[in-house]
């Protein structure tokens, strides 16, 4: 030690600034490791800041039930009154034919729900919300949305000198389920098993009765047409009429009445939704 | 040591090396020291980290969803419940159908109040809805007053304490709000 302090005075001026500042640097760090601790056991002073958290999950929960169900009802509304259901579509003065159903029925309309979930969760402005990270899957008129390690930030509280104190992070795993039969409307596949039952029956009256039964959620009627050989509908009858064809007509309104959109898609009327279709030739 | 007082350019070459490794230490510890002061200042917490999170200060909660998700999924005389209810609202008001919006205000309003807890001095309660974008077009009711009051300047500045609850009619929209809470609200 002697030797150094007489030989090397630039050596020894640098060994004792590596000393100090390693004291210094143990200092620094024990005092930020502290404070970083007090960080995480601090009290806070305003628990609104974890109501808000929590109304924020909620709230987006809320906006992503709202959004499956507008969406569904537009779909709904689109596919009844396309007759997009209906496979190979064929009209006959201006109903469609209701023969057979489209055997994926239910994925095309699963896709085309999706879609317009999208436009209308969009309109919510909901934060960090990335809608290509949402898992949407509909099984059997249940929709699951998932949203998994959304992340919702609150403001940040702040003391009386106005700096940041405390902000809370939260990874919210949404989960929410709606089930769409709430919307008191019936799938298309129902509407198919209901027609397969009702639409050899002769008597309207009976084949009305057939409709309302198996499907509560809508009123229904059924008419008879008949017409001669120009095209003309008959209304009366007499010994020369001849009826050169025949079809019967059944009209299916839902008991409910939603929010929908006219054919242009951007007109709002409150009204039923009404499907029309011819279930038998005769 | 005799070795270092003979060479000279040995003494320049160790002098170089502290001064460089001085500069070295020295920017980590400027680093480090900023990033714990960074650390140290930001204070954040997770939620459902298992840390200990002391709470202070008023534990009732004002603003809490349920009440609000509560109110608009409890249901009329008909079975409708008063989000529908609102939203059929919102379309007669979108339409200027007046008449009619103004008697579907009337059942929501009968209806929000039924489902707010009776007026105590402890339950003062307050529900708003507001067709954005159109005078004179809210739902106002409380269960320390008539319906048919409009909100005073002081409840309104209760309402603005709460996050506001959106849903749409096409493109317009409706904000609703629902505070529980001070009893002052109610006067």
């Amino acid at each position: 030690m002697r030797a150094i302090k007489l030989n090397d005075k630039r050596g020894d001026i640098a060994v004792v600034l590596v000393v100090f500042m390693t004291l210094l640097l143990i200092g620094v760090s024990l005092y930020g490791f502290n404070s970083l601790r007090k960080g995480i056991v601090d009290t806070v002073p305003n628990p609104n800041i974890l109501d808000g958290i929590y109304f924020s999950e909620d709230q987006y929960k809320f906006y992503i039930g709202e959004s499956v169900g507008r969406a569904y009802l537009d779909t709904y509304q689109e596919y009844a009154v396309n007759g997009n259901y209906i496979q190979n579509k064929v009209t006959k003065d201006s109903y469609f034919k209701f023969e057979t159903l489209k055997p994926d029925v239910n994925e095309r309309f699963n896709e085309l729900m999706k879609e317009k979930f999208v436009e209308e969760v969009k309109k919510y402005n909901i934060e960090n919300l990335n809608v290509d990270e949402v898992d949407i899957n509909v099984v059997e008129g249940n929709v699951n949305v998932q949203i998994p390690n959304y992340k919702i930030n609150s403001d940040s509280i702040q003391n009386d000198e106005g700096v940041s104190i405390v902000k809370v992070n939260y990874d919210a795993n949404i989960n929410e389920n709606i089930n769409l039969k709430k919307y008191s409307l019936h799938s298309f596949e129902e509407i198919y098993n209901a027609k397969e039952k009702c639409k050899d029956i002769a008597t309207m009256s009976d084949k009305k009765k057939c409709y309302k039964d198996n499907l509560k959620n809508f009123n229904a009627d059924a008419v008879l047409i008949r017409k001669d050989a120009n095209g003309n509908e008959i209304t009366a009858f007499d010994e020369n009429t001849v009826v050169a064809n025949a079809y019967s007509k059944v009209v299916l309104t839902s008991k409910n009445k939603y929010i929908l959109k006219g054919k242009e898609g951007r007109d709002l009327y409150l009204g039923n939704i009404q499907m029309i279709f011819i279930d038998k030739d005769i | 040591m005799l070795l270092y007082n003979l060479n000279k350019k040995g003494t320049l070459g160790t002098t170089l090396t502290w001064f460089v490794a001085f500069i070295i230490i020295f920017v980590l510890m400027f680093t480090f020291i900023m990033a714990t002061g960074w650390l140290a200042l930001k204070k954040i917490f997770m939620v459902g980290g298992g840390n200990d999170i002391d709470i202070q200060g008023n534990t009732i909660q004002p603003i809490s969803f349920n009440n609000l998700n509560s109110i608009l999924n409890s249901e009329d005389e008909t079975g409708v419940t008063i989000k529908d209810r609102l939203y059929e609202w919102g379309y007669y008001v979108k339409k200027d159908e007046n008449l009619k919006a103004d008697e579907v205000k009337e059942i929501i309003s009968r209806n929000v109040k039924s489902n707010m807890p009776d007026f105590t001095e402890n339950d003062c309660y307050l529900f708003y809805a507001y067709y954005e974008g159109k005078s004179f077009t809210s739902i106002e009711v409380s269960n320390g007053k008539d319906i048919n009051e409009r909100f005073s300047t002081g409840q309104n500045n209760y309402l603005n304490k709460v996050i506001a609850t959106y849903i749409y009619i096409g493109e317009d929209r409706i904000k609703i709000q629902s505070y529980g809470g001070d009893i002052d609200a109610c006067y």
